[in-house]
């Protein structure tokens, strides 16, 4: 019987695909995947890996069958490489140091109607007296509101979980407790970080996870980045806890 | 014939050598990430593969529908949908984002294969450009990251139908817009007037070619799937190196370098550009990183770098490049440079924005 050869260049081409596929679905099963993108993303994501299984299970039956090309070409290479870097490196997500090259901000920029109705209901239910939880899911809207109103929040006891940023500019009492806002994918992260007074700032190792509890005041402080001096929403901590990094360090605004 | 044999197998040792030093260097690079030693590499790698993540359900998607475009759509049914008059089509092309809010990976193989169909060159351009700019989920984007302003989601909306509009028209009083596709290139086989393929250079035989041949549907979608194969590889090679190029500018770029000229009328409109430029940011998160910049930054310039990014930026010229003639490219690479720097003159000038204040 005349058998056809194994044609490789579409059998590694194929190969590759698969690769893709598998390694977008492992990411997808395992969270490892929102160490990459935002949640709404997610579903794309599952779309190309069903496509990368189809396209490379097709490629490589017609590969058996004599039929595509025998040469693999260097530029599969060019495929190859994020695939494997990604598969032996792990889903580590964004290092804080990446904070250096981009530039913080005070806050997220806004909110929708109905973003604004829940955190209305949120500091309602929490009472004027009550902590204001900084957290994952409340974090982006409160940071808005927080940028937009500062005088709103003055006063007001709040907890936060942050990683400490402390750029040279900073005096020893002083840091950002920083988090990543994520809008599609990594490559568009964002620093957000709220000026934070407590004693010995310095003492922590830089880019520290700490959770922090205090009382939002305003204050003047320079820029980061112009050194010119502009009022800003501080927490002076009270309770100060260093902490274990999160598993989901980023944030990720639900309105988008 | 030994020596056809031998230089073939210098060839088949050339493509195989070059992936097996890939992968022995990318699974070393990997392991070292995984020890937590190189932070900058562990960076440049993980904005690398997000970049990929989120662009190949796109390139995907646009690869498919583009396959289909190439298998269904006949030159003549084209004709019918576009309306006669020039600028009622440009205008039309300028707002069909709304029909389809694909992202910009998705464009280029779309409209590649449009133009090969036959569709006009000026209106394949103002969709090429507009597509990504004047859809619903970018300009509801914008308006959050901008806390609401809808004069940042009208300017930024409007900007981009009227450079659209305007470099598709400008396209189209040159020459170079009468064939600007790459011929031999698998993808842009150009379909003769009896329904032949000529110049498919996919590397085989069609089931079906659009306007004739068997109803068969699973042999429809075997077509359209191994098109997307082949196509997959020769757009997917220029998102690639575009991503690898933006993951290096994110790590070794530190953007406050570029704020001491964030005044400057001119110069700070042509770094914001520069930046959207080089960074390839999805033109869904563009607007929350244009924002961080409206402190330090010419409003202009900051409406510049949302208006250029999701027309122009690495990414997506390679991927251009590929398709289309390098005449073409560069000119309209130049014509969108132009009529953006123009625009972010305007809103500077103009004062009717004031970015984020």
């Amino acid at each position: 019987m005349n058998r056809k050869p194994l044609l490789l260049g579409s059998a590694i081409w194929s190969l590759i695909l698969v690769g893709w596929g598998i390694l977008i679905l492992v990411f997808l099963v395992s969270g490892g995947m929102l160490r990459y993108l935002h949640p709404r993303m997610l579903p794309f994501a599952v779309l190309s890996a069903v496509i990368f299984l189809i396209l490379g299970l097709l490629g490589g039956y017609n590969a058996f069958n004599g039929k595509g090309s025998s040469a693999p070409r260097a530029g599969y290479a060019l495929f190859l490489v994020p695939l494997l870097l990604s598969a032996f490196g792990g889903p580590r997500g964004l290092d804080e140091r990446a904070v250096v090259n981009r530039l913080l901000s005070g806050g997220g920029g806004g909110s929708s109607t109905e973003s604004i109705n829940s955190l209305d209901e949120l500091l309602e239910s929490i009472g004027p007296d009550g902590v204001i939880p900084f957290e994952d899911w409340s974090f982006y809207n409160l940071s808005s509101d927080l940028n937009a109103n500062p005088a709103r929040y003055q006063g007001r006891t709040i907890s936060m979980t942050g990683f400490s940023f402390r750029p040279s500019i900073l005096p020893d009492d002083r840091l950002y407790l920083t988090r990543f806002l994520i809008t599609c994918c990594v490559a568009d992260a964002e620093p957000l970080g709220l000026l934070t007074e407590l004693n010995n700032a310095s003492k922590f190792a830089d880019y520290a996870w700490l959770r922090i509890e205090g009382v939002i005041d305003l204050a003047t402080a320079p820029n980061p980045y112009t050194g010119k001096d502009e009022e800003v929403p501080v927490l002076r901590a009270v309770k100060v806890e260093e902490v274990e990094k999160p598993i989901s360090a980023y944030i990720f605004p639900v309105d988008i | 014939m030994v020596g056809k044999s031998i230089s073939a197998c210098r060839l088949k040792l050339g493509g195989s050598s070059v992936l097996i030093v890939a992968a022995g260097l990318s699974i070393s690079a990997g392991l070292v990430i995984r020890s937590g030693q190189a932070p900058r590499i562990s960076d440049f790698s993980t904005v690398l593969v997000s970049i990929l993540f989120e662009a190949f359900p796109f390139v995907l998607i646009g690869t498919i529908i583009s396959a289909a475009i190439h298998l269904f759509v006949t030159p003549e049914l084209l004709a019918r949908i576009i309306p006669g008059n020039k600028f009622a089509g440009l205008f039309i092309a300028s707002i069909a984002g709304f029909a389809f809010p694909i992202c910009e990976c998705a464009n280029v193989p779309v409209t590649r294969r449009l133009v090969a169909k036959g569709m006009p060159t000026p209106v394949a351009v103002t969709f090429l450009l507009a597509v990504a700019i004047v859809n619903p989920v970018v300009l509801f984007s914008t308006w959050i990251a901008f806390g609401g302003d809808w004069k940042a989601v009208l300017l930024r909306g409007g900007l981009g139908m009227l450079i659209a509009i305007m470099s598709g028209w400008l396209v189209g009083l040159m020459p170079e817009s009468r064939s600007p596709l790459r011929v031999h290139v698998a993808g842009n086989d150009q379909v003769s007037k009896d329904g032949h393929d000529e110049h498919c250079d996919c590397g085989h035989d069609h089931v079906v070619v659009a306007g004739k041949g068997r109803a068969s549907w699973l042999g429809r979608v075997r077509d359209v799937l191994e098109h997307t194969g082949s196509e997959l590889y020769a757009v997917g090679r220029f998102l690639i190196m575009g991503a690898a190029v933006a993951a290096i500018m994110q790590t070794l770029l530190p953007r406050w370098s570029l704020i001491g000229i964030g005044a400057a009328p001119v110069l700070s409109i042509l770094v914001l550009m520069f930046l959207a430029y080089v960074l390839s940011l999805c033109s869904e998160a563009d607007a929350f990183i244009a924002a961080t910049f409206a402190g330090y930054f010419t409003p202009g310039a900051v409406m510049a770098f949302m208006v250029y990014g999701p027309m122009m930026d690495i990414k997506n010229t390679l991927m251009l490049l590929e398709g289309f003639k390098p005449r073409f490219v560069v000119i309209l690479f130049a014509l969108t440079t132009i009529l953006c720097l123009f625009a972010g003159l305007a809103v500077n000038n103009a004062g009717i924005w004031g970015g984020l204040l």
